[in-house]
């Protein structure tokens, strides 16, 4: 409808736009009635308001034909009664003989001659025949233009006048109709403002609609909205995931809750294997307060949260490895973005921040992001396979451990799909790797594999980065040696050890770099140099 | 251009008006015919797939033309314009059969691929955006301006330099089909516009390729075959900096909306981008040559009351296609349950920009209990719409 209007005054837009408009108008007329019954202010305002365009439509019908021609240059279209000159050009195209009786009983009359003929000739086009005998009854208005021998040939002005409109009859109904209908759109279009306040209050009418037949449908709940300023909080019971639920998975989709507060729990960081459901998880959060923040309600059983400035989500690497980025420079771009901008109104989710680099990096990395958005106390929930983050923790208050419930049976898991309080008790990796079709003899090599390195507990020291203690430096110390001989078993034993005497140099650096003094890029680009050296 | 030593009169026609066009291809009226003459032809030739034939072939120097029959020429015009070029139309303006020697030709219209109206280049579903942007770099202001020719949206803002992440999402949001951007008076100036069009670039072509791929995926538009993606030149337009003259283009506008002042607008306090308004209304008058009545009014737009929304985060969540590039399974899909275009368009608009205030919210939420618990009212409601 508004883009008919926004095309009307082009010479492109022919009789079928404004049929089409016609054809749109008429269910408008049923509106009124539907939205009288409304009483939400919203609807109320747009019903107390609304314009059905009732005279537009009836222009329409007055000027159009029920079922026109669409070819503009032809005719065709235009109603009869919307133009005399029309209606009669019509009339004589169309009854040309009924016309040529009715002249020709006419002149019969008023001459007395009753063997008065009209016929047609290539010549002179029209022409009345009189035979000789009656010659003399001839009107003077007569015109002679042919002398035969038992008759003589007349035209007059009238008949001519006649014969020039059939001849030229539908040439001019087809420059009149196409007259006439671009006048028409002048008309309509000088209506165009009306015409788009219509359409808004319609879109408005019919995406309220649209939003009260999904929530019946799917079984969406009204959440409780906070405003911006009260105090930061973002409860749900039994939330869904509102595109995934819909698709059919044979599994049922299992509801999850999420309870964060500004003063009690800020930062939700959740552990579980990959496949467990972690990302899916955190996308409905932030879907399901987007759809409430859009003013649809939401897949939960009850809800209630304050609204948020921004929704910011940095979220697994794969995508755009084409654009020539690093997938690791993207996802640290994309961070850079969210704690620059983000506020403690915002809601953060980071998923697998950090996983585009090494394991040392990437657990550095997250932690000191962790620990940033904690300081900014902006609602976060984080997912992480990396087991170590979980110590966090124990560190700050705000930060609170999760998982994604596991069950195993003998070697096998099974997902559970449920969000617990509690970090996970491992992170199944290699369970995972099993259902995702690896070769057993790999399957059986990587779990003597972890056995071991879970005996030396490395990875278990390394939120060491950000502690000072001597407690933490003797036991790194303790890490390069046992790691050193777990692998001993190891087919790069010669490289990985000789790595040792320089990294601990490195280990001092990084013990007297004090993180509180650097911004999130400032330790961003340390720890790039630093593995730059590493490396070398 | 080569041009032909002897130039016939129509060609000496065509070339001044060639002249007053450089930057657009020239469909030129010949009868049944829009012809295209010299350069215009190779492009044509080559975007169109029609045959390069030329004037007068026995000469060695021939200017090469071709042609589209008038009667179809609007699908021809839109793989120009989908292709990212601006085509100026050139008709003739009397009846040749009454003319005296050369028939009167003038340009009526310009295409370009902001401005097209056709209804096969616009996704009903979608808006179709031009955009104008002042860079005004002593106030640190960028003021934008937006029409959607097809429906009449026409709205400022601006944005001060120190939040450009915010125009980058508003234009992520947005996503223009054509740029009007000021050309550069200073070195500093165009330092910053080679910078402004580099990201704006990286982002739309972004975004398009990601649509590119998703409509060969689900929908098809008809004998288009690379609708969406539009090289980075026919995307931007640099105009004359007097375009964007504050005074000139408050007297277009006031002219335009037949008013006295703009403050009934509620735009007053952001004057760059009322006069990026301005530079947009003016190049639609240029190019459009027609009525342009149905810009009845100019909005602000209330980018303070809504939630932007980073590219990442629209990609991330899937709202409107997921990472396979499907729109199946997206948010937008699942809640779009709307019956009418115009439905469609606001419904993408509201995804696309969450609301901050409380009340807002609880009004729709209002409308959508009251709705549910009239729910066969709610359904004829819809029936009726579906025929709109």
């Amino acid at each position: 409808m508004p883009r008919i209007i926004g095309r009307i005054t082009l010479p492109v837009v022919g009789v079928n736009d404004l049929v089409a408009l016609r054809e749109s108008l008429e269910p408008v007329q049923k509106l009124p009635t539907y939205l009288a019954e409304l009483q939400a202010p919203l609807l109320k305002k747009i019903a107390e308001n609304f314009d059905p365009l009732t005279d537009l439509l009836d222009l329409l019908y007055q000027r159009l034909l029920e079922a026109p021609s669409v070819k503009l240059r032809e005719g065709g279209f235009m109603a009869a009664g919307v133009s005399e000159e029309l209606d009669e050009l019509r009339e004589i195209s169309r009854n040309s003989k009924q016309f040529l009786n009715k002249m020709l009983l006419h002149e019969r009359e008023i001459t007395g001659i009753s063997s008065l003929k009209i016929s047609y000739n290539k010549v002179f086009g029209y022409y009345l025949e009189v035979s000789n005998v009656h010659k003399s009854s001839v009107p003077e208005h007569y015109i002679r233009k042919q002398t035969l021998v038992n008759a003589e040939r007349y035209i007059t002005a009238e008949l001519k006048e006649f014969e020039e409109k059939i001849l030229t009859a539908e040439e001019r109904i087809g420059e009149l109709e196409y007259e006439l209908f671009q006048q028409l759109k002048t008309e309509i279009n000088s209506n165009a403002r009306r015409v788009q306040q219509t359409a808004n209050d319609i879109a408005v009418a019919d995406t309220l609609a649209g939003l009260a037949f999904v929530a019946e449908n799917n079984h969406y709940v009204r959440p409780s909205l906070h405003p911006l300023e009260a105090p930061r909080k973002l409860f749900l019971k039994d939330s869904r995931h509102p595109v995934i639920e819909q698709i059919d998975l044979g599994e049922v989709f299992v509801p999850n809750d999420l309870d964060l507060e500004e003063s009690k729990c800020r930062i939700m960081l959740i552990t579980g294997p990959n496949m467990a459901g972690k990302s899916t998880y955190m996308r409905q959060v932030a879907l399901i307060v987007l759809m409430a923040q859009c003013g649809s309600f939401v897949p939960v059983s009850s809800s209630e949260f304050s609204v948020v400035d921004r929704i910011f989500t940095r979220v697994g690497a794969s995508d755009n490895l084409t654009l020539g980025q690093s997938t690791f420079m993207l996802e640290m771009n994309e961070a850079a973005a969210i704690l620059n901008n983000a506020t403690e109104r915002s809601l953060i989710i980071l998923d697998e921040i950090g996983r585009g680099t090494s394991t040392f990096d990437g657990i550095s990395i997250a932690w000191a992001i962790v620990e940033y958005i904690q300081k900014l106390s902006a609602l976060t929930l984080c997912a992480t396979h990396y087991h170590e983050l979980t110590a966090i923790a124990q560190e700050l208050d705000s930060v609170k451990n999760f998982s994604i419930r596991v069950e195993e049976e003998g070697e096998k898991i099974v997902f559970l799909r449920k969000i617990v309080s509690g970090e996970a008790d491992k992170s199944y990796g290699v369970q995972v790797a099993r259902l995702a079709g690896l070769p057993k003899s790999v399957v059986n090599r990587a779990l003597e594999v972890m056995e071991q390195l879970e005996e030396t507990s490395m990875v278990h020291h390394l939120p060491v980065l950000i502690d000072e203690t001597q407690q933490e430096q003797k036991n790194s110390a303790e890490v390069s040696e046992n790691s050193g001989s777990s692998w001993g078993n190891s087919v790069n034993e010669d490289q990985q050890l000789s790595l040792f005497p320089e990294e601990s140099l490195y280990l001092d650096e990084l013990r007297k770099l004090n993180l509180n003094d650097m911004t999130p890029l400032q330790a961003l680009n340390y720890l790039h140099e630093l593995t730059d050296k590493l490396r070398q | 251009m080569s041009v032909p030593q002897a130039e016939t009169p129509m060609m000496s026609q065509f070339n001044a008006i060639k002249r007053e066009h450089p930057d657009k291809l020239l469909f030129y009226r010949m009868g049944d015919f829009y012809e295209m003459f010299g350069d215009d032809a190779i492009v044509g030739a080559k975007v169109l797939q029609i045959a390069l034939t030329s004037r007068d072939k026995k000469k060695k120097k021939s200017l090469p033309m071709c042609g589209v029959p008038y009667k179809a020429y609007e699908q021809y015009l839109n793989k120009l314009t989908a292709a990212g070029y601006k085509v100026a139309i050139c008709e003739q303006m009397e009846d040749p059969a009454k003319a005296q020697g050369l028939v009167a030709r003038d340009v009526v219209r310009v295409v370009t691929p902001g401005t097209t109206v056709s209804p096969q280049l616009i996704d009903p579903n979608r808006n179709h955006f031009l955009l104008a942007i002042n860079v005004v770099l002593r106030a640190q202001c960028l003021g934008i301006a937006f029409v959607d020719l097809s429906t009449g949206e026409f709205e400022v803002a601006e944005f001060h330099l120190n939040e450009t992440h915010r125009f980058y999402d508003f234009l992520a949001q947005l996503t223009p089909q054509e740029i009007l951007l000021t050309q550069s008076r200073s070195e500093i100036e165009s330092t910053f516009l080679e910078e402004l069009v580099q990201r704006m670039t990286q982002l739309l072509d972004k975004i398009n390729s990601a649509d590119a791929r998703s409509v060969t995926s689900s929908e098809q538009i008809s004998g288009l075959q690379n609708a969406q993606v539009f090289p980075s030149t026919g995307r931007f337009n640099f105009i004359d900096p007097y375009h964007f003259d504050p005074e000139a283009t408050q007297r277009n506008l006031n002219n335009h909306f037949e008013t006295l002042n703009l403050s009934g607008f509620g735009v007053d306090d952001l004057p760059h981008g009322v006069a990026a308004a301005g530079a947009l209304l003016r190049y639609l008058e240029e190019t459009q040559k027609c009525d342009l009545s149905h810009l009845t009014a100019l909005r602000r737009y209330a980018f303070d009351k809504t939630m932007l929304l980073d590219e990442a985060t629209v990609a991330n969540l899937e709202l409107f296609e997921s990472q396979s590039g499907a729109r199946k399974h997206t948010l937008y899909h699942i809640l779009n349950h709307t019956k009418t275009p115009m439905g469609a368009r606001l419904f993408r608009q509201w995804l696309r920009q969450p609301l901050l205030d409380v009340e807002a919210i609880n009004e729709r939420f209002d409308c959508i209990e009251e709705f549910r618990n009239n729910f066969m009212l709610c359904e004829e409601f819809r029936e009726c719409l579906e025929n709109i």
